[in-house]
């Protein structure tokens, strides 16, 4: 039991730290994304541009980089979608401490884990769902503000197609974290009989 | 519930306290006041064996069952 308790603690102790960690970063993605729209256009010149084709990853020659508008644009997509991953990730982190909460007075089986396994179990899903969405509009995004066939040789390059895929691992966490909530109210129950027989 | 317990008529026959009960059967003052007020929903045949032996009596004495009306 000492070995649970203290294996909890440490990974309470551990959320938290992580926890504000993500929370400050939150805060500077969210700040920085205003902040991108204030700063001239200049600041959005020179450099390297690349972007992502899946796994690949395509760095582009001065002449072939975008107006520092879409520029802009692009960093912004991507601090809002930082901003929403971790503002979610935040939120997990909340719950996980709350899970752990009672573990680390050795007393697993409190109503509050089995309520809040359920609340991650949602959040995943949601969470889950919004962030492979937002993978997809990104990558759409991206792909809208180029015309692609001007990266490839048209003497070599007939056509370049591009196919969105989900990945619904969130939605096997969801089914697991709502079994598991189950079986912490079962075991819940067992230790109110438990602790109310003499 | 049904089961009543008569825990504290048969203390109060047999003159002992709470402290010197709980002191005899190795359970604490919250718990068996727990059981004296009924506020339990099951009891060990260990704990019934101690809290017999201590009061000198029997299981009957202690339990009661009066049907539901």
């Amino acid at each position: 039991m000492d070995k649970i308790i203290n294996s909890s603690k440490f990974f309470h102790t551990a959320c938290k730290v992580v926890y504000g960690i993500f929370n400050a970063a939150t805060w500077i993605c969210g700040v920085v994304a205003v902040l991108i729209w204030v700063l001239p256009e200049s600041a959005f010149l020179g450099g390297t541009e690349s972007f992502s084709l899946g796994p690949v990853t395509v760095t582009l020659v001065p002449d072939g980089m975008l107006a520092p508008i879409w520029v802009r644009t692009g960093f912004f997509e991507q601090l809002l979608l930082c901003f929403v991953v971790l503002f979610f990730s935040c939120n997990v982190l909340k719950v996980i401490q709350k899970i752990l909460e009672p573990m680390t007075q050795g007393q697993p089986f409190m109503d509050t884990v089995a309520v809040n396994l359920k609340k991650l179990a949602w959040l995943c899903l949601v969470g889950g769902f919004i962030a492979e969405l937002a993978k997809i509009v990104g990558q759409a995004l991206t792909i809208s503000q180029r015309e692609l066939m001007h990266y490839f040789n048209p003497e070599l390059v007939e056509n370049v197609e591009i196919s969105y895929e989900m990945d619904m691992g969130f939605l096997l966490a969801f089914v697991l974290l709502m079994l598991m909530s189950h079986i912490f109210q079962y075991g819940q129950q067992l230790q109110q009989l438990s602790d109310e027989t003499l | 519930m049904p089961i009543i317990l008569r825990l504290d008529r048969v203390m109060a026959d047999r003159k002992m306290s709470l402290n010197e009960l709980s002191e005899k059967v190795g359970v604490s003052n919250v718990n068996l006041s727990k059981l004296k007020t009924g506020k339990v929903s099951a009891v060990r045949f260990s704990t019934l064996e101690a809290i017999c032996e201590a009061l000198d009596c029997q299981p009957g004495d202690i339990l009661e069952y009066r049907k539901d009306p």
